[in-house]
């Protein structure tokens, strides 16, 4: 496994469940590993028991922690902590109208977070005495996630000299190098997040230079087996909702819906292209679907990934 | 403003696209002249409306209404290359523009300067279209969400900052401040340069954008404007919406309405539950119940905001052979609960005032 994966997708198809999912994974095969989120607030720390975590790594298990970024603080940290600069980032950095102008300089931001995640698995250990072997990063929704790591591809273009240079170069040749860096696409098998992926596909290959580890299909419904659209033609179905009038036509409308969830995932996942890996829906399989639950079950789904190279 | 405007906000995935497109088609169905604007790069208005195309102009969605409803989605590239075709007039000028590497990063790659020219550009809709009654805005899910409406603030503190003056400055070679200087050892003085020359020959533009710019920070914050958090049943969407909530005042906005969208029929709660030997009926069944316990959390948890609630239920409307009539039937509800808190919350508004 990279020692960096990045976890893209469309908003609310369980990025960040994956995410857990994949640190827990690697922390029960020995590693140290950091999830990395951008979020209004930290989704996963209360899944462990935990309180919300800010900037700073907190322990979710043992050899797993987990961080919700913060652009000022990693400001802070990467010119006091890294590179030792107080004195700079005081004049500098921290002056009134520099600070206004990095809050509105679009990719700033995308720049010093790919940073960020890369100096957790590099020099962290270095600088803060902290070793992460892997760092999982919980990335925004697709659009801006995807337009993420086209970022440090992108500076290059800007003519920029001096320090920042050669922070970019470092970034980008790290994203550039399929051991140190990869993605997958999380979907789920409704027609928007669905469509999502597709178009969004060609577009991480081509801002990583390669495909994605994988496509994971979360809240699968394979466990429903095939589903003829019309209901009366499924006998189990009818065995149910018979003699339940009040309620008939809430079950068709459920039904219908997971006959159609289960025909566009059929056909995601027979495209060719894209190698897939499914998560069972845990309102299907499991009484018990809470979050704890639902990463255990991503757990189990994505065993096909420890062994990636 | 001549028109109205809302604005979708929500976590991923609970149905921002779907309930945005049924409130603008709603409004057209009520006789209003509606937009409505995508401002989500990831771009799904499109299959939402169930549209072939849709463009950064506008699209007239085909519906037989007493209003209207154009759609648009916003394109940064589009967007930014039509307003300097706007401020300069001269070709020359213009393709130096297009080359430089700042205008060319800004427009075709960042994904974030999506949110923050989105609310610039629904403030040109409106100087375009005088006609207009009501805007829709649909956002882009999570934090980027609350940037569309940090970013007016933040955008005009920047243009109108000291440092851009400093750095046009010291394109034309006449500063040579210590801020400045400093900040050219850290990112070589020849990307500063080109960032200084594109803001020296962008005046026109930026004036421009500074203007609609405080034009969207006093329409965001017109009474009349309203925020609509979406939210969904799924696993940590009534959280996630109650995060939002909390960063959208932290802002200085207050939710009009929360709506809890893919609610199941309670009935449904009693129904499924006889033993039945087939294990797909089993999985079924259980379904059905961790959905309506879902739903019964996420109520819960909304129940706690101050912004009112409603609900909706929507599961199979997007397949309906009619997509467009059905979604303008999703909306009329939300339409017109919005309408009414809009009321309950002006004499309070007044009143606070007083």
């Amino acid at each position: 496994m990279p020692r960096v994966v990045f976890v893209l997708g469309k908003g609310g198809v369980g990025r960040s469940t994956v995410a857990a999912a994949l640190g827990a994974g690697l922390a029960a095969r020995g590693k140290h590993v950091i999830v990395a989120q951008w979020a209004v607030v930290d989704a996963i720390s209360p899944w462990f028991g935990r309180d919300r975590a800010g900037y700073a790594p907190a322990d979710l298990a043992p050899e797993l922690a987990t961080m919700n970024y913060s652009s000022e603080a990693a400001l802070e940290q990467y010119f006091v902590t890294h590179l030792g600069m107080r004195a700079l980032f005081h004049a500098v950095i921290a002056n009134r109208h520099v600070r206004a102008a990095t809050r509105a300089a679009p990719g700033l931001e995308e720049l010093v977070f790919l940073g960020m995640v890369f100096w957790l698995v590099t020099l962290a250990e270095r600088d803060t005495g902290r070793r992460f072997d892997h760092a999982i990063v919980d990335t925004p929704a697709m659009g801006h996630g995807a337009s993420l790591l086209g970022v440090p591809s992108l500076t290059r273009t800007l003519g920029l000299g001096g320090m920042l240079a050669g922070e970019c170069e470092r970034v980008a040749g790290l994203l550039g190098d399929p051991t140190c860096a990869a993605a997958v696409v999380v979907t789920t098998p409704d027609e928007l997040a669905l469509d999502e992926t597709r178009e969004f596909w060609p577009r991480i290959e081509r801002e990583l230079g390669r495909a994605p580890l994988a496509a994971i299909v979360n809240r699968s419904a394979r466990a429903l087996g095939e589903l003829p659209a019309d209901p009366r033609a499924c006998a189990w179905f009818e065995e149910l909702a018979a003699a339940d009038d009040a309620a008939r036509a809430g079950l068709d409308q459920v039904y219908a819906h997971l006959a159609r969830r289960v025909a566009r995932e059929h056909a995601f996942t027979s495209d060719a292209r894209l190698g897939t890996l499914a998560i069972d829906d845990a309102l299907l399989v499991a009484d018990d679907a809470s979050p704890r639950r639902v990463v255990a079950l991503a757990q189990e789904a994505l065993a096909p990934l420890w062994s990636a190279p | 403003m001549t028109a109205r405007l809302a604005i979708v906000l929500g976590p991923g995935g609970v149905g921002k696209t779907t309930l945005a497109s049924a409130l603008g088609l709603a409004h057209a169905r009520a006789g209003e002249h509606a937009a409505l604007l995508g401002v989500d790069p990831a771009h799904r208005l499109r299959s939402a409306l169930a549209l072939p195309e849709l463009s950064e102009h506008g699209v007239r969605v085909p519906i037989d209404a007493p209003g209207s409803l154009d759609a648009a989605l916003l394109d940064p590239s589009a967007c930014l290359r039509r307003w300097v075709a706007d401020a300069c007039p001269d070709p020359e000028q213009r393709a130096r523009i297009a080359a430089n590497p700042f205008f060319v990063a800004l427009a075709d790659r960042l994904a974030s300067f999506t949110d923050a020219i989105g609310c610039a550009r629904a403030v040109e809709w409106v100087e375009r279209d005088p006609a207009l009654t009501e805007l829709v805005l649909d956002t882009a899910p999570g934090t980027p969400a609350l940037e569309l409406l940090a970013r007016p603030d933040k955008l005009a503190a920047f243009f109108d900052g000291r440092l851009i003056r400093w750095l046009a400055r010291f394109a034309g070679g006449i500063y040579t401040g210590r801020t400045v200087s400093r900040l050219a050892d850290l990112s070589g003085t020849g990307a500063l340069r080109e960032f200084g020359a594109l803001v020296s020959t962008l005046e026109g533009a930026i004036a421009k954008l500074v203007e609609r710019l405080e034009l969207a920070r006093r329409w965001l914050r017109d009474p009349e404007t309203s925020i609509v958090l979406a939210s969904g049943v799924g696993e940590d969407a009534a959280a996630a919406t109650r995060e939002l909530a909390r960063g959208a005042r932290a802002l200085g906005f207050s939710p009009r309405l929360i709506v809890l969208n893919r609610v199941l029929p309670d009935v449904l709660a009693s129904s499924p539950d006889r033993a039945t030997r087939s294990p797909q009926a089993a999985a079924f069944a259980r379904y059905v119940r961790g959905y309506l316990r879902a739903q019964q959390r996420a109520r819960a948890e909304l129940a706690a905001e101050l912004t009112p609630v409603i609900e909706i239920a929507d599961t199979a409307m997007l397949d309906a052979p009619d997509r467009l009539a059905a979604l303008t039937e999703l909306g009329e509800p939300l339409r017109a609960r919005l309408a009414a808190q809009r009321r309950v919350d002006r004499p309070r508004r007044l009143r606070s005032r007083v």
